[in-house]
């Protein structure tokens, strides 16, 4: 058997157009998983992230130390930042009120490398060693918070004290 | 006297005829354009000697010839003819193969689907030529431009032509630099030719990782019979990207790979004896397998219009030709035509994207019709 009726006999346009359908959408199936591989992936990441921060928020009320302004008498320390800390300072100082506290160091961390702050490990040591991040303490031990007791003094501001 | 007219009669040179010369010659023309020209020379110089090896005179009965139960070749082909060695072949690319070209261009696999329309064209023209459905199902497969898979639905669907589909679908991938370029240009314009295309995004570990195992899955689960093919495939990206396996992944992409690479030359070539292979079937099967490959090529180019006119991104449209999975020539030949209008348009390594898309593609084309045909 020969010609068009050759192909309605085997089938054959059931099973051209079937098997095209089958290739396309095998491969177009693929496609679609792979281009959303790695949004799968960062969904994975934050799962355990979502309930960190949860637990974190849980936390806060009870064992966060009291938010209430020092007294008087209570001398603060003065801290003068270059600028590269200084920047550092406020980014995680934002990042932090956004987190709640006390906060994780890795997870701010992480959030800072995220958000493309240049060297976050360098400017997280720096505001640790200068002491306007401290470690909690009883419950919270592990948790990190901002000093009350620290202040920071513009540097350029002290220098033109000193001129005068 | 009589002794020496007895071995006379018996050589070689008094039982050829014209067809083992024929032979004979074709032979000698792989080898010369494995050799000389560098035409795919792995594939092209076993296949080559195996046809001088298939088309020297015997006497049947001797034991000696392809076709003869009992003989060395005839064991030899038992992996050709039960579809063992195209799964090992694919074991040893999935190896080689490094899969992020595509995995960072998702939308580019789609090439390597359209490029799989030759398939099922020419599935089509020769069931009205008069072929037998298992015959014309095998003669299309040849558009995948992919030899092991070929010859793993031939063997399966039509073995009496795993001959002839073979030497077509090697000879046709062999000559890829020679088909494709026409095509290529005939169907764009300077201005498409000079689309330049993102840098592709880089592709972790994990992604990598994780692929072949999706892959496998998706592309099983939706084309059983595509297994064999796909799973060795899979399987061997695997080995080669999970790092810890690098012995294994090693042994595949060299002393598995290579070897199934000369049992399969030289047995297929051994298979085209002049009785079996010079026949009107052939000429058909090499005629079909010509337009199989010209209508995948602008298959490919066609469907990278259309996304062109439905995508922001626009896509080079050469790429569309390498959704035919001469891996890795028909990338090069994009390339090189690319680069022809536009020396700094560097388009290898996104052509790689609908080239490996399109290996995966023809083999499930191949379990889709094996399925179909059973």
């Amino acid at each position: 058997m020969y010609g068009l009726k050759a192909i309605t006999a085997a089938q054959g346009w059931t099973i051209a157009f079937l098997g095209i359908a089958v290739v396309f959408s095998t491969l177009a199936f693929l496609a679609f998983i792979m281009a959303h591989l790695t949004w799968l992936f960062d969904m994975v990441e934050r799962i355990p992230r979502f309930f960190s921060s949860k637990r974190d928020k849980v936390l806060t009320p009870k064992s966060m130390p009291p938010r209430t302004q020092p007294h008087e008498s209570e001398k603060k320390v003065q801290v003068m930042l270059t600028e590269d800390e200084k920047e550092a300072y406020r980014f995680f100082e934002l990042l932090t009120g956004k987190l709640g506290e006390p906060f994780s160091l890795q997870e701010v961390l992480e959030r800072a490398e995220e958000l493309g702050l240049r060297r976050p490990h360098y400017g997280l040591y720096q505001l640790l060693k200068k002491g306007l991040i401290k470690e909690c303490e009883g419950e919270c031990l592990g948790f990190y918070c901002w000093s009350r007791n620290v202040e920071v003094v513009e540097e350029i501001r002290n220098r033109s004290k000193k001129d005068r | 006297m009589e002794m020496i007219l007895d071995f006379i009669s018996n050589t070689g040179f008094a039982m050829a005829d014209y067809r083992h010369v024929i032979m004979i010659l074709v032979g000698c023309l792989f080898i010369y354009l494995g050799i000389a020209r560098h035409y795919e020379p792995l594939l092209l110089i076993p296949i080559g000697f195996g046809i001088l090896m298939g088309n020297v005179p015997v006497f049947k009965g001797l034991g000696l010839g392809i076709y003869e139960k009992g003989s060395v070749l005839n064991y030899l082909y038992f992996g050709v003819r039960q579809g063992i060695y195209p799964p090992l072949i694919f074991l040893g690319i999935g190896a080689m193969t490094d899969f992020s070209y595509m995995l960072a261009q998702p939308k580019l696999m789609l090439l390597g689907a359209a490029a799989q329309l030759g398939i099922f064209t020419t599935f089509l023209c020769a069931l009205m030529l008069g072929f037998a459905p298992n015959e014309a199902a095998s003669i299309g497969i040849i558009g995948g431009a992919d030899g092991p898979t070929a010859i793993f639905l031939s063997a399966k669907l039509a073995p009496e032509l795993v001959g002839p589909i073979a030497i077509a679908a090697y000879s046709y991938m062999a000559l890829v630099p020679v088909i494709q370029p026409p095509i290529m240009k005939l169907l764009t314009t300077r201005e498409e030719r000079l689309i330049r295309m993102k840098d592709p995004r880089p592709v972790s570990k994990r992604e990598r990782i994780v692929f072949p195992v999706v892959g496998f899955l998706l592309c099983c689960f939706l084309a059983p019979a595509a297994l064999p093919l796909l799973g060795m495939l899979f399987f061997g990206n695997l080995l080669k990207e999970c790092m810890v396996a690098d012995r294994l992944a090693h042994t595949a992409r060299t002393a598995i790979i290579d070897a199934v690479t000369i049992l399969l030359g030289i047995t297929v070539g051994a298979s085209t004896q002049a009785d079996v292979f010079l026949t009107k079937k052939s000429i058909g099967i090499f005629f079909l397998g010509a337009a199989s490959f010209m209508i995948a090529t602008a298959g490919g180019i066609l469907f990278a219009k259309l996304m062109n006119l439905v995508s922001k991104e626009k896509i080079n449209p050469l790429l569309g030709a390498a959704g035919v999975s001469a891996v890795p020539d028909s990338a090069r030949v994009v390339q090189l035509i690319g680069n022809r209008e536009d020396p700094n348009n560097y388009l290898l390594m996104h052509a790689m994207a609908p080239n490996i898309a399109g290996v995966i593609g023809s083999a499930v084309a191949a379990g889709v019709l094996w399925s179909f045909m059973m």
